[in-house]
């Protein structure tokens, strides 16, 4: 009696992209500014933010999943 | 990590167990339920090594007054060692078997923190730093003990597995423990000796409507419930007792070619590859085409090389921000990498006054008349070479004046070889080299004047810099 293979679902959320695309189009923001119109880039602000926005990138993406 | 759990367990079975209740268990260092004055490290360590746990107690006293690396070890020994009979650490417990809900936690403890130090400044001069790293360590604190105090809780709340129905033959074992094998060296009270002990009494020897165990007919035939679909280590083999506990089969053997076990939940599909990987690959090299043609379309405008690679992190970003939503995209996340480092060579080059300009690779110019020179020679990334060997001017012409620059890279002039010269020279970071006088560092600066006897002509004045690498001055041969 053969078994059908398990069909595998819909991919969920990729956490480790989400995080990567919210620092990388946080870097390409600030960097755009610096280069446009001579926003300063400071460590200081910019660590803080990108902490922030991959928080919020975690939680977005691990978000219970819909059964 | 279940597959750590049994070939650690397997390959220190029969070895010096130790004293303590893991006696009969496999050796595993692991945090003790029975010796412990605060969770149990010092004590799991004085097990698996045989030594009294007041020894560890003692170093890591001594350690955390001698600068607090004894807390930090402890606390890294404490959440990632496992406790009694868990097959897992803590720290894998909560954040991969939780459902998302330590990632969560983690999340918002990495939002707290950002927070927090993004209002340093306003904190500073509202109240000093005094109180933020306080409540930065409240909020740590807290966030640590919701994320870990619940340790029994979690197991004890755990609903059950739902039984097997008839019509599924190979049921998918729910929670951490039922998926992970049992360590090798027979039952225990701690340590169930099967996996299936803890799926359901349907997984058990002779119990479940399709997954008998034993001399059947199905496993007179060597084949047992594997031959079904089911996984490997239920099967006991021919001529087993159905009234002998099961040995646990390590997970990587199969029988007979047999399927391997079905994965748990949340774990991507055989084979490795997860779906959505042909679009991924496709998302992929859309981008970077979709940055290739960008390249070219900025050199033919003349956009500047930062200001198109900024935008190209943001394309970067936005598709792995929207591609993480309903598949893989990570993919994209080297070229997101190099568009930063990139970035950060034109950042860094900007930063001391180079412009990253005029393209890359390696350029060659030379000059024959003093009408063909250009304004100025720059060069984002490579090596410039300029030969003002065969520059002749007149006597009555005037100074022969060149600026050129090098973003990345080298700047190599080669002026005539009996002429005045004068070479001013930059360097961010890098090396100087004019006429044979060297120089090196950072923000290096040198003028060089160097005149000849045997000519009555205008001078060479030489305006060079590189952002980051060398300039390089030197007379040719005639």
């Amino acid at each position: 009696m053969a078994r059908s293979e398990p069909t595998p679902g819909p991919p969920g959320p990729d956490g480790v992209a989400t995080v990567a695309g919210a620092v990388f189009t946080v870097l390409g923001v600030g960097f755009l500014l610096h280069s446009l119109v001579g926003f300063k880039l400071q460590g200081r602000w910019l660590w803080p933010i990108l902490l922030i926005l991959a928080g919020l990138a975690v939680l977005f993406s691990s978000r219970p999943s819909r059964p | 990590m279940s597959e750590q759990w049994t070939r650690s367990g397997t390959s220190s079975t029969g070895g010096a167990a130790g004293p303590g209740p893991t006696t009969g268990r496999p050796r595993r260092l692991e945090r003790s339920t029975t010796d412990k004055m605060l969770a149990g490290v010092a004590g799991g360590l004085g097990q698996y090594f045989g030594l009294d746990p007041v020894i560890f107690r003692i170093a890591f006293a001594v350690l955390a007054l001698a600068g607090g690396g004894g807390v930090l070890l402890y606390a890294l020994a404490w959440v990632l060692l496992p406790v009694g009979d868990q097959p897992r650490s803590t720290l894998h417990t909560k954040l991969v078997e939780r459902d998302g809900k330590g990632k969560r936690v983690v999340a918002a403890v990495v939002i707290v923190l950002g927070a927090i130090a993004l209002i340093g400044d306003l904190d500073h001069l509202l109240f000093g730093r005094g109180l933020v790293r306080f409540a930065g360590l409240a909020a740590v604190v807290a966030a640590l003990v919701w994320l870990f105090n619940n340790d029994d809780r979690s197991e004890a709340d755990a609903p059950p597995p739902p039984p097997p129905t008839a019509g599924d033959p190979w049921p998918v074992p729910s929670g951490p423990s039922s998926w992970s094998p049992a360590p090798s060296g027979g039952p225990s009270p701690e340590a169930p000796a099967h996996p299936a002990a803890d799926a359901g009494p349907a997984l058990g020897a002779g119990a479940g409507p399709t997954l008998e165990v034993g001399p059947g007919p199905v496993a007179s035939e060597g084949v047992g419930p594997v031959g079904l679909g089911g996984p490997a280590w239920l099967s006991a083999g021919a001529g087993a007792d159905p009234t002998e506990p099961l040995e646990a089969i390590e997970p990587a053997e199969h029988v007979g070619g047999t399927p391997p076990p079905p994965p748990p939940p949340g774990a991507p599909p055989p084979g490795g590859r997860a779906p959505g990987g042909a679009a991924t690959r496709s998302l992929t090299l859309l981008v970077i085409s979709l940055l290739l043609v960008g390249a070219g379309c900025a050199a033919l405008v003349g956009l500047h090389l930062t200001v198109f690679l900024s935008l190209a992190l943001v394309v970067v970003g936005l598709a792995l921000l929207s591609g993480g939503r309903w598949g893989r995209s990570r993919g994209l996340i080297p070229v997101g990498i190099l568009l930063v480092v990139a970035l950060g060579m034109s950042t860094a080059v900007n930063f001391v006054g180079v412009p990253l300009r005029g393209g890359a690779g390696e350029r060659r110019w030379q000059p024959l008349t003093v009408d063909e020179l250009p304004d100025e020679y720059r060069l984002g990334v490579g090596s410039l070479h300029l030969d003002l060997t065969d520059l002749r001017p007149g006597r009555g012409d005037d100074d022969v004046e060149i600026d050129a620059s090098v973003g990345v890279g080298e700047l190599v002039v080669t002026v005539p070889p009996a002429v005045d010269v004068v070479v001013e020279g930059r360097a961010g970071v890098g090396e100087l080299d004019l006429l044979g006088q060297r120089r090196s560092g950072r923000d290096v600066e040198q003028v060089v004047r160097q005149t000849s006897s045997r000519f009555d002509g205008p001078t060479f004045e030489l305006d060079l810099e590189v952002g980051m690498g060398e300039v390089r001055v030197r007379r040719g041969t005639v």
